[in-house]
């Protein structure tokens, strides 16, 4: 068993228990949340995702999270997906820049649903066993005589496929490939490229898995109705790595926060689409500045989210006639740095003019009318509303700690969420939206419509 | 075990104004949560799509308040509002703090009897138009959407079920008169059929006073659901089968639907589609087209099936998004699978696996109050009661493996007409 070096009770948000924070001497962490209900969520977090990949690699990470439900040495291939699936669970996994996480949603029932999901998912977790058979054959997806068998890497290149089909995918990965110099991980598409899927030795990934899915990178979360002690036990008793080849990867981040590409700034895509789609991505602070992080998530209920939103208001609503279909903002948590995006989409030929209109209001927010009083006061309330509401679930809760612990990499983020919300003040917000959403400082693409 | 019986304890009162209330209290949950479901949807469209304009055009003025003071007026509270058209109602979805409860019910009630004055129509209707019809050409710039809309408009011909977004575009042009848009969302919007559904930690006593101290009758006239429109829908049959294609040729995939039509929500053979549809496709990971199609042959990353029973017919469908020149085989993979489920009686063992899948992702999917209160209120707008919904799980317990081949043959047999919907580059097509 492994020891304990670090044991905290943490309060997290409108819940009614403490969660308990539990670090072991392997480096393997380990969090309970108290929740009553007949629902259960278990789920595991590891910090590897595309950040660790490079241009012969890119897409490992995801094209592994497939395989790892393709079974172990205890269960065959898709023995998983069947008992979990047979018990009303809902099962899957994700695959993100900083992480891959793996979970099972279940209803408690009256028998012992949560031990055998844990048990299922701790195994799938470290000892899966990626059977050739299930990964397939390598070959050329480019290929159009191949006849030959296809496995779960064909099903990785028709995922792709899927990607490509969605025009806002296209337009993202347009302006993810300007914002971020070559050779950074955060430059490529997650899923990767179908030549490298479809042609990927099996021992990579095997070695990928082994090198990554260690206890100091990985995170295990419990929400539900359980005894502390109990359940401490049957997950350490589950989680042994002490039978696994030992590896001491850890994260290392070879690129610098937010670091600026200082060349391309704008890029139109040919699109056969009847309408443009548009996304301006600007670099945002670290996600470990919760000071700055969340006054630039206030300036994004003022920009773009809000019913009242100005973009909303000045390109959808007041205009006599709309320049936009669809207008909105977001601000995403990356480990090398956030960032904020405007994203709109929009009929006329024009697309400068409809670009630069998306920037004026930006710049009026910036410099000629700057956000009020009263919008700021009205943005505080509806984020904290917002807060209360990844509160209510077993799953919402499991993902708003995993994605703190292993993207910002401890649990402030969601603990001092509020209190930080509160102490912010207008001129914080002001001073956040001029350092990070300047003119100068965006990169902008589109996906133009086909004008004939 | 699984339980056969659920008690749901909730609160059923008739209100002064007409509305049937249903309120399930939750003492840990930390917001309210109501749905105000309204009998009527696209079912009720004199012209198609003109529920979606009155519901559009709600929350863009009303005699008191134009648009950015009603936006104002919503962000300044808890309350967060959503409005939304289906085919046989609509719906307001509210989330709030009890702290806010009147005031946001001030609001709601603002919209349901003060919405779109003259001088709104006059400013925002042409506007609307011009909104909607953008989002709907985004919408249908993916090729995926595309066959989906396809494929429903095609099975439900000119009826109101098959209102789907390209047949709202073309509509769009016709919606000309305010007076016919007003007269509609007086129609609409009234309290005597109307559905309350609300949960969370407050008196009932104090939600029942504001409630009807809010929400008045009204004195225009209700509108009523003409019953030719009914009785064709649920008369409705395909004579023929149907291939129909949108080309896309810069499209990485195929995108394809296939189709029949099935029973309403309160036909007997429900309950049995229901589990076939999660044998078949619905199920998740363990669903035999995602272990035939996706996992053994490699053919696509999303397969699934889908079962849509409402108020007076339904549908069933089956989805792939594959490369483009696999598009003959996983329409043979549809057929074998749909055959399967005729010629082979469904394993006792596979058949309580999806009876547990089925049940057990109730209580997953009914977790929060939102969920519950869009359930409940939605089941009842379609004419079940409590009762119905307390009885389902025996009702899916009781479904025996000679139920599905029966409803397989039944709808999906090779004698069923269908439509097969496909987006993708022409060269397949």
């Amino acid at each position: 068993m492994p020891a304990l070096t670090q044991d905290s009770q943490v309060a997290l948000p409108y819940l009614t228990e403490k969660a308990h924070v539990k670090t072991y001497d392997n480096g393997y962490t380990f969090v309970f949340v108290p929740k009553a209900g007949d629902v259960f969520n278990v789920s595991t977090w590891v910090r590897t995702g595309s950040i660790h990949e490079d241009e012969v690699i890119n897409g490992i990470s995801h094209f592994l999270e497939h395989l790892l439900f393709k079974g172990t040495e205890r269960f065959k291939p898709g023995e998983f997906d069947k008992k979990m699936e047979s018990m009303g669970a809902i099962i899957n996994a994700a695959t993100w820049k900083d992480f891959t996480f793996y979970y099972v949603t279940g209803p408690k029932g009256t028998g012992d649903n949560f031990d055998t999901a844990l048990d299922m998912h701790a195994d799938m977790m470290l000892c899966s066993t990626i059977p050739d058979a299930e990964v397939g054959p390598q070959y050329d997806p480019f290929d159009p005589d191949y006849s030959g068998e296809k496995r779960e890497r064909s099903v990785v290149i028709e995922e792709i496929g899927m990607r490509e089909d969605q025009p806002w995918t296209k337009v993202y990965n347009s302006v993810n490939n300007m914002m971020y110099p070559d050779g950074h991980p955060y430059q490529r598409d997650v899923i990767g490229t179908r030549k490298i899927i479809g042609e990927v030795p099996r021992k990579s990934i095997v070695d990928y898995y082994r090198k990554w899915y260690s206890p100091q990178n990985m995170t295990t979360i419990v929400v539900g109705d359980f005894d502390v002690a109990e359940l401490e036990a049957k997950v350490l008793k589950h989680f042994d790595f002490s039978k696994l080849p030992k590896t001491d990867a850890k994260p290392m981040y070879k690129f610098a926060l937010g670091q600026d590409a200082d060349t391309l700034r704008y890029e139109e895509i040919p699109g056969d689409y009847q309408t443009s789609f548009l996304i301006i991505g600007y670099h945002g602070p670290s996600p470990s500045h919760l000071k700055d992080t969340i006054a630039l998530d206030i300036v994004n209920n003022i920009l773009g989210e809000s019913r009242n939103a100005r973009l909303i208001q000045a390109l959808i609503e007041k205009p006599e006639k709309p320049v936009y279909n669809y207008i909105g903002s977001g601000q995403s948590t990356y480990k090398l740095g956030n960032a904020f995006y405007i994203q709109g989409n929009f009929n006329t030929p024009d697309i400068k003019d409809a670009i630069e209109k998306v920037f004026a209001e930006v710049d009026k927010l910036l410099v000629t009318q700057p956000i009020t009083e009263d919008e700021f006061q009205r943005a505080v309330k509806k984020m904290k509303v917002n807060f209360a509401e990844t509160s209510e679930t077993a799953s919402g809760i499991a993902e708003t700690i995993g994605e703190c612990l292993t993207v910002v990499g401890d649990l402030g983020q969601y603990v001092d969420y509020l209190p930080t919300l509160e102490a912010l003040t207008l001129a914080d917000v002001l001073d956040v939206a001029n350092r990070y959403l300047s003119r100068d400082k965006a990169y902008t693409s589109v996906l133009v419509a086909n004008q004939k | 075990m699984l339980p056969t019986q659920e008690k749901l304890t909730i609160l059923q009162q008739t209100l002064n104004n007409g509305s049937l209330l249903l309120f399930k209290h939750l003492p840990t949950a930390p917001r309210l949560s109501m749905v105000f479901c309204l009998p009527g949807g696209n079912v009720s469209d004199s012209i198609p799509g003109i529920t979606d304009i009155v519901d559009r055009l709600l929350m863009k003025g009303t005699t008191t308040k134009n648009q950015e003071q009603i936006a104002i007026a919503i962000d300044s509270l808890t309350l967060d509002i959503d409005i939304d058209t289906k085919r046989d109602f609509s719906v307001i979805s509210a989330t709030l703090l009890e702290e806010d409860l009147e005031e946001s019910l001030a609001i709601i009630a603002d919209l349901f009897y003060n919405a779109l004055p003259e001088k709104t129509l006059e400013q925002e209707l042409e506007r609307e138009k011009e909104k909607f019809g953008g989002e709907i050409l985004m919408e249908l710039d993916s090729p995926k959407n595309r066959a989906s809309d396809l494929l429903s408009r095609t099975m439900f011909h000119q009826l109101p079920y098959g209102v789907v977004s390209s047949v709202v575009f073309e509509s769009l042009p016709d919606i000309v008169s305010p007076e016919q848009v007003r007269q509609h969302y007086q129609g609409l919007y009234q309290t005597g059929k109307m559905v309350i559904a609300v949960t969370g930690n407050m008196q009932e006593s104090r939600l029942v006073k504001a409630l009807e101290s809010y929400f008045p009758k009204r004195k225009e006239p209700a509108l009523t659901i003409n019953p030719a429109v009914v009785k064709r829908l649920e008369d409705l049959r395909l004579t023929e089968s149907e291939y129909v294609t949108y080309a896309k040729d810069d499209s990485s995939q195929a995108h394809i639907f296939k189709g029949w039509l099935g029973p309403d929500v309160h036909d007997e053979d429900y309950y049995a589609l229901t589990l076939m549809n999660t044998i078949l496709g619905s199920g998740g990971l363990s669903s035999r087209l995602f272990i035939e199609l996706r996992d053994k042959q490699g053919l696509a990353y999303n397969v699934r099936s889908s079962l849509d029973c409402v108020k007076h017919k339904g549908a069933f469908s089956i989805y792939i998004g594959t490369e483009p020149s696999n598009k003959d085989k996983c329409l043979k993979g549809f057929i074998d699978e749909c055959d399967k489920l005729i010629n082979i009686p469904v394993a006792d063992k596979e058949l309580s696996d999806a009876k547990r899948n089925l049940l057990g992702k109730r209580s997953i999917f009914l977790e929060t109050g939102p969920q519950i209160c869009g359930y409940i209120a939605t089941n009842y707008v379609m004419g079940k009661t409590i009762k119905d919904i307390e009885e389902l799980p025996a009702r899916i317990e009781a479904v025996t493996s000679a139920d599905i081949q029966r409803v397989a043959e039944k709808y999906l047999g090779a004698k069923q007409n269908h439509v097969i919907s496909i987006a993708g580059p022409s060269a397949i097509l």
